[in-house]
């Protein structure tokens, strides 16, 4: 009797654990669930202004409304909160703001609330990862209700974009007045408090592993406009770090769409789902001491133009696409044709070095990363920079302490892929004055920074477009870094949910809406 | 009994102060710091150097920790400096996890090598044989690359079970059951053909002793003398063995919470290392001590149990 108890005890937990008895009723209309893999744990206060951007994007699209939405080729904005915008001349910049919004705790949202929000970084000078992109904003001018008033110190007509990334998204005044002394919002430490369509459930999340977002009730759009904007009902973010687990994930049915790694495009591939190549950053070895403080050849030009001619790109193929230009597809300073600018000439290399008194070559330390698509790509540059002399140490470094590693002066360069899509981030970043952490041995170039501030004064896109060109044309005439081509990363998504993805130029991830439904 | 217990307590405060001492000064050797994992790559010198001031971190080391010592005696383990959630609720979600895992780990690799290791003995021949190549080829192959296979064969080719992902109790509990057999069946396989190696030796020791032929020679049934006596005087061996199990189950977690992508203990620390966020490191640290204590007090209270000599030593 008791072994017959046993033997149906283990049928009934065999059938429940084969799914069969969670199967849903017939004819009750499922949520649309998205689960997306996420390559980073984003389990930090879920704020915008403490958040980077890349991966967690779609986080902050999902809780969070942008004054300001950028298309995703950049061919301009529009209206999210802010549903007008006006410059009056380049040091002001008037916002028309959306009536009828409430933020999830019920507060309406209005012109303080703006100026509560920019006021964290420019009044209480709080620091995050996005919040520099404010350093050309002096004050916020609440001018009525529905009107607010940004004043600049500088010109900086790249504003509109600020306003369209983290800088843009509000948080609730309920949550800005639970800062801590760190500037800290411990409202949300385990909550989100924004306008957006959709709002963290911490009882269905698990810290670490996965952070579900449920529908906002009080989310302005309604209806069939709602649907359409957010086909989702709940949208998942599991946290797989491991590009293999992704690839697992999205094979075994885990997730539905998934960065993967190059290694495992061909068997994702074959098992049935769609794949998705996207170019976003340029791989490059940035020259920290290209001012030849302590690497003294790199302080000459032709030394860093043999450098670039010396390496042969077709031989980055498998790998993305090649390119000798520092600045990604989409933004003002980019140029197709400067990507075979330096058409690989190892005679011309010799010719350069030789005139730059260095015949018979010299070494260089770099310091990289135990990547195997880096170390693949930078085994090919080593072997083209011996055939002109130049003897390339290269040094690999565990990621997680990179940056700090990189602010050794033995490092003429590290290799880095980086693809910030806007012509001031690429410029601040690698070339800027200061020790930035793209820029470890603070050597500036003091010529594109003029150029920069050229470019952000300039108001008419066309003369935006201009100085852009102008910029991106010195930084590779000048060779002031050694660019190697734009990586391919591959996503593949589940085809019975998803049409395709639509990314954001400059952006790893879609945005929340480029999660096509189908 | 209560005056062991006291004493291996009392034991315990020390080495849980040098364990925390080490892992300070061990993690603060790590080059970098929270505030420039928190600014990210855009930061500027001015905006790290504010953010490493507001978060303590220009503080002499010596001063950091003996703020931190002061804390803990206060019972205050600290909060994260990259997530801001306090120590305990960051160990929190992710002791469950650990614990799982390495509980029924810990049982499975128990159930199978006790039974393995008594067939062998009780049995002989080829089993014993059978036994001993099972052991040997078990304790041979990484958990890791035994965890990349069941996933192969359990979640992509027969879709049975998830290759990733945690499920809490609460939520489903067949979703739970679900979640922990394949990372469980992963670690359980090297710990069972331990724990039937050290059964079957202690089982062979015990089996020999006179009191045994004692028995057997006054009539006792060869079965009562294996289950009555033997197995329990076999005991203590394979439990110290066990122990060791499930203090290694706590702290080698990481691999497998890695291909799995379980948010465990070791996921958790591993992160904190990587972020320099030593507040949860000395928490998981301090946390792992403790329990190692405990487990080795339990330990000795089985010994205790087993042995009336213990009892009275």
């Amino acid at each position: 009797m008791l072994r017959t108890r046993f033997a149906a005890a283990v049928a009934v937990g065999a059938v429940a654990l084969t799914g069969l008895a969670t199967a849903p009723s017939a004819g009750a209309a499922a949520p649309k669930v998205l689960n997306i893999a996420s390559a980073v744990d984003v389990s930090m206060p879920f704020d915008p202004y403490a958040m980077s951007d890349g991966h967690f994007r779609p986080i902050m699209a999902a809780a969070y409304d942008s004054l300001i939405k950028v298309r995703p080729n950049y061919s301009g904005y529009d209206p999210d909160l802010a549903t007008k915008w006006v410059w009056k001349g380049n040091k002001t910049l008037v916002l028309t703001l959306r009536t009828g919004v409430k933020f999830t705790d019920g507060t309406p949202f209005n012109a303080s609330v703006v100026k509560a929000n920019l006021d964290r970084v420019l009044v209480n000078h709080y620091a995050g990862p996005r919040t520099g992109s404010l350093n050309n904003v002096a004050s916020v001018k609440v001018v009525n209700p529905t009107t607010v008033q940004i004043n600049l110190a500088r010109p900086d007509n790249q504003l509109l974009l600020w306003l369209s990334l983290n800088m843009g998204y509000m948080v609730s005044p309920k949550a800005i007045a639970t800062a801590d002394k760190t500037g800290n919002l411990t409202a949300l430490n385990t909550a989100t408090d924004g306008t957006g369509p959709y709002k963290l459930d911490w009882a269905k999340s698990v810290r670490g592993s996965q952070y579900s977002f449920v529908r906002n009730p009080n989310y302005w759009l309604k209806g069939a406009a709602l649907t359409k904007a957010y086909p989702w009902d709940q949208v998942n973010f599991m946290v797989l770090t491991s590009a293999t687990a992704r690839g697992n994930a999205l094979r075994a049915g885990n997730v539905d769409v998934a960065l993967l790694s190059n290694f495992d495009v061909a068997a994702v591939s074959n098992a049935g789902f769609a794949l998705k190549p996207w170019n976003v950053d340029v791989f490059r070895i940035a020259l920290s001491d290209r001012n030849g403080v302590n690497n003294k050849p790199l302080a000459d030009v032709r030394v860093r133009q043999a450098l670039n001619y010396a390496i042969n790109r077709n031989q980055f193929g498998a790998f993305g696409d090649p390119t000798s230009q520092s600045f990604p597809k989409g933004v003002d300073a980019f140029n197709p044709a400067w990507d075979n600018y330096y058409k690989y000439d190892p005679t011309k290399a010799k010719q350069l070095l030789a005139a730059a008194g260095y015949p018979q070559g010299f070494t260089m330390d770099v310091a990289s990363a135990a990547d195997p698509t880096w170390s693949a790509i930078m085994q090919i540059v080593q072997q083209d920079f011996k055939a002109i002399g130049v003897t390339l140490n290269i040094t690999n470094v565990n990621l997680s302490q990179f940056f700090t590693a990189i602010g050794d002066p033995k490092y003429a360069g590290f290799v880095f892929p980086y693809g910030a899509a806007s012509v001031p981030s690429v410029v601040n970043d690698l070339f800027g004055p200061g020790k930035v952490r793209l820029n470890p041995l603070g050597e500036s170039d003091p010529k594109i920074m003029s150029m920069l501030n050229s470019y952000l004064a300039a108001t008419k896109p066309a003369q935006a477009k201009q100085l852009g060109q102008a910029i991106g044309k010195y930084a590779v005439q000048n060779a002031l870094e050694i660019v190697l081509d734009r990586p391919t990363y591959y996503w593949a998504y589940n085809t019975k949910k998803l049409k395709g993805l639509e990314f954001t130029v400059g952006n790893v991830m879609p945005n929340l809406q480029g999660f096509l439904a189908k | 009994m209560l005056n062991v217990i006291l004493r291996r307590l009392a034991f315990a405060i020390p080495l849980l102060w040098v364990v925390a001492t080490l892992s300070f000064f061990l993690v603060s050797f790590i080059p970098g710091d929270a505030a420039t994992t928190i600014l990210g790559q855009s930061a500027t010198a001015a905006d790290i150097a504010r953010l490493r001031h507001q978060l303590g971190l220009d503080q002499p080391l010596l001063v950091q920790y003996l703020t931190w010592l002061g804390h803990l005696l206060r019972g205050d383990l600290g909060s994260s400096i990259i997530t801001r959630q306090t120590t305990w609720q960051a160990i929190a979600p992710a002791l469950p996890i650990t614990t799982t895992i390495a509980v029924m780990a810990t049982l499975l690799a128990f159930i199978i090598g006790v039974t393995l290791g008594t067939l062998a003995v009780v049995r002989g021949g080829i089993a014993d044989r059978i036994v001993r190549i099972f052991a040997g080829i078990s304790n041979a192959i990484p958990n890791f690359w035994l965890a990349v296979l069941l996933i192969l064969v359990f979640s992509l080719k027969l879709r049975w079970l998830p290759a990733v992902s945690w499920v809490s109790f609460g939520d489903s509990p067949i979703g739970w059951v679900k979640s922990w057999i394949l990372p469980v069946a992963a670690v359980a396989l090297a710990g069972a053909a331990t724990v039937a190696r050290q059964a079957r030796a202690a089982l062979l020791t015990t089996l020999s002793r006179d009191y045994v032929r004692t028995l057997l020679a006054v009539g006792i049934g060869r079965r009562s003398v294996l289950f009555k006596h033997a197995l329990r005087n076999a005991a203590a061996p394979v439990l110290t063995v066990l122990g060791f199990q499930f203090i290694g189950l706590l702290g080698g977690s990481i691999i497998v919470e890695q291909v799995f992508a379980l948010p465990g203990l070791g996921t958790l620390v591993q992160n904190a290392i990587q972020a320099k966020d030593l507040p949860i490191v000395q928490g998981v640290v301090i946390f792992a001590a403790i329990m190692v204590v405990i487990v080795n007090l339990a330990i000795d209270i089985f010994y205790a149990w087993l042995n009336p000599k213990v009892r009275t030593s």
